[in-house]
């Protein structure tokens, strides 16, 4: 596996009011403060966190819609390297085609005034990279792969329910045959049973067409399934990056700890569990030495109070940002659920044997 | 103990005006609810799952209108019994229900308090409507609440305005305004819907504890059937305005069987197993709008055990298939 892209100290910086009157220091919310990672080629990250903790900034400035205030974001497309963060206006232009988005809200993210195929279609015109009937040929082919159907192509946004706009935004993604898709909570604006098909197609065209996404929600359980690897953000910072099942069963970060505490169980006779108190605190005056600190029900030292901890790896392929991740024993998701001997309400679920009903019921009827 | 029913649906009906038109919103809901229990409402957006909530204090739109059914509501202290529907939805009776014997928390903490007054005056302000104690008494009364849902240094939040609050200590507020009055009824209309997964899990665990000490009796409205089975003693699946499938929680979520029921915890993505990592099952097409609502049974046009000749029939009939547990389908006779 290779590398596609490599962020580096990423730091964005929103400039938000002045200390005193006169102006002498500006004061900033450090929304992406110092962060590092890589994303492999046709793997999917997960970047998970409160909301408030950054997430949606960092995924808009590696793709510079929102400009970096420091740090380095490589692009390696193909042969060329490419530093995304240094980029004049027009040379990002054209690696834009590499790079997609896919937003939150699939009500407001497409333009009410244009019919489905012409924004399918508009990224192609505006590079001038097909017209005529190689873009009418084109457009439906990404339609068709995303489950539209071709007679809708001529309808406007407002005919369509919530699962399928985000269809429709997803063929916009792809039309450019982009490598890489930051997707921006998908499927947090749906309803559960459209949840779930979308996830099976983000999967499905990962899949057919070698696609990298950077996943980011605040719903664990979709990126449990969507992501091969999840990384935990926490005011601006990474706390924790790992292989999903490492994430969520065997954490070392505290508060990786407490997010995976706080998912209600499948089953729903376990007991509740405890879960971390307090808010996450605001990224304008984040707390001294390590930001979870004044949450963390295991720091106690002053090395936590002054000392802010770097990810460094823990284990091969897990980077964890915690003075003590070595020495503290953590618990997962699963931890009760395993120890009472349930794995997953799927296991103890009766199977009903609805076809077997339904076929009864039909031959009395013939009868 | 014996079973003291609180509240009881019969065949509720609402339907939407609609350009002189009765556009049916919620199509015959019937429940029970007994004292000190929790009853989740669960189903999609737009399947009647607030409206029937809302009507319960007659709180509907001017569009909306009760065309049938009874709501029935048990006093209990005064053994009265309260038909909600004929009440006058601006009289001065169902305003001593509202906020005394029957209360709500919203999902949106921020748009249901009044962005003009104070928390403390607005949770004062539910107090002193509904029980006669002095000014002085009710502050008392508010900050002792205010500690209670665990709101830190209540005697200065009480003159706090409610954008001072994060969203977390917003709902907070709320559940202590919910509760001001010790109502027999809360309902719950999605209240950790726009919270983070730490703070839900805080919420939850206090409406928990509000639950266990005032024996209080909630109606959990959610869409997310992992908090209502966290929440709930029984379980109501509705789909388009009619319920499919009631039972105990852990009955519907060991042995569901109404096709929809199965296909809604199956596209739930779970934790149980990652390393299977297996497909979703998602319920294929979406929920059909309002106006072309199937014949017969309305999940008709998505279930994989269509019959033809019996599904499109008519709606069919609620049955109890086993204790307590009611199915709304033609596979179960």
């Amino acid at each position: 596996m290779s590398t596609l892209i490599e962020v580096k100290d990423l730091k964005r910086y929103f400039p938000v009011g002045r200390s005193n009157f006169l102006g002498r220091h500006r004061i900033f919310l450090r929304a992406v403060d110092g962060v590092s990672f890589e994303i492999q080629k046709s793997e999917s990250l997960g970047l998970v966190g409160e909301s408030g903790s950054g997430k949606t900034t960092l995924g808009r400035t590696i793709i510079r819609l929102i400009e970096p205030t420091s740090g380095r974001i490589i692009f390696k497309n193909k042969d060329e390297t490419i530093d995304i963060a240094t980029l004049k206006h027009n040379e990002l232009r054209r690696q834009w085609r590499h790079m997609q988005m896919i937003f939150q809200d699939p009500y407001s993210s497409l333009n009410q005034r244009m019919t489905v195929k012409e924004i399918i279609g508009e990224s192609l015109i505006a590079n001038r990279l097909a017209s005529g009937d190689e873009l009418d040929e084109r457009v439906k082919n990404i339609a068709l792969l995303c489950g539209l159907k071709i007679g809708q192509l001529r309808r406007y946004p407002h005919a369509f329910s919530g699962g399928q706009r985000q269809r429709i935004a997803i063929a916009r993604a792809l039309i450019m045959h982009p490598e890489f898709i930051v997707c921006d909570e998908p499927v947090s604006a749906l309803d559960v049973s459209i949840q779930a098909q979308i996830l099976n197609l983000l999967k499905d065209l990962q899949q057919e067409l070698k696609l990298t996404y950077l996943f980011i929600a605040h719903d664990l359980g979709a990126v449990a399934y969507a992501c091969e690897r999840v990384a935990v953000m926490y005011l601006g910072r990474l706390v924790e990056v790992a292989v999903t099942e490492k994430i969520y069963y065997t954490p070392k970060h505290p508060y990786t700890e407490a997010l995976m505490s706080s998912i209600p169980p499948d089953d729903p006779g376990l007991p509740i569990k405890k879960t971390i108190t307090g808010e996450q605190p605001s990224p304008i005056n984040p707390p001294t030495g390590c930001p979870f600190h004044p949450r963390c029900k295991y720091a106690d030292d002053d090395r936590c109070r002054t000392e802010i901890p770097e990810l460094y790896e823990v284990f091969p392929g897990h980077f964890v940002s915690c003075h003590y991740a070595e020495s503290l024993v953590l618990k997962g998701a699963l931890h009760q659920e395993i120890a009472s001997g349930v794995e997953g309400a799927g296991k103890n679920r009766v199977i009903n044997d609805l076809n077997k009903r339904r076929d009864k019921i039909i031959i009395s009827q013939s009868k | 103990m014996e079973k003291k029913i609180l509240l009881q649906v019969k065949n509720l009906q609402i339907s939407w005006l609609f350009d002189k038109a009765l556009i049916p919103i919620v199509y015959g809901v019937d429940f029970n609810l007994e004292s000190g229990k929790v009853l989740g409402l669960v189903g999609e957006s737009a399947c009647g799952k607030s409206v029937t909530a809302l009507s319960l204090l007659r709180l509907l739109a001017k569009e909306l209108k009760i065309v049938n059914g009874e709501i029935l509501f048990w006093e209990h202290n005064g053994g009265e019994t309260i038909d909600i529907t004929k009440l006058e939805s601006r009289g001065k009776d169902i305003r001593k229900i509202r906020g005394g014997l029957v209360s709500m928390i919203f999902q949106e903490p921020m748009s249901s308090f009044s962005p003009l007054y104070t928390i403390g005056y607005q949770i004062m302000e539910v107090i002193l409507l509904h029980s006669e104690i002095s000014k002085k008494e009710a502050q008392e009364r508010t900050i002792e609440l205010l500690n209670k849902v665990g709101i830190a240094d209540a005697r200065n939040s009480f003159k706090s305005y409610p954008f001072e609050f994060s969203g977390g200590m917003r709902q907070r507020a709320m559940i202590a305004k919910a509760i001001s009055c010790n109502p027999s009824l809360l309902i719950a209309d999605e209240p950790t819907t726009a919270l983070d997964v730490t703070i839900q899990a805080q919420i939850l665990n206090l409406m928990r504890d509000m639950q266990h000490e005032f024996g209080t009796s909630i109606i959990f409205i959610s869409h997310d059937l992992g908090v209502v089975g966290q929440m709930a003693d029984e379980i109501a699946i509705m789909y388009m305005g009619k319920i499919i499938e009631r039972g105990p929680t852990k009955e519907i979520f060991k042995n569901p069987n109404h096709p929809y029921t199965i296909k809604l915890l199956d596209a739930i993505p779970r934790l149980g197993n990652l390393e299977a990592r297996r497909r979703l099952e998602p319920i294929r097409g979406s929920v059909p709008g309002l106006f072309n609502r199937p014949h017969g049974c309305t999940f008709n046009d998505r279930c994989d055990y269509f019959m033809s000749g019996i599904c499109g029939a008519s709606f069919p009939e609620l049955k109890e298939i086993s204790e307590n547990h009611f199915v709304a389908c033609y596979l179960y006779g």
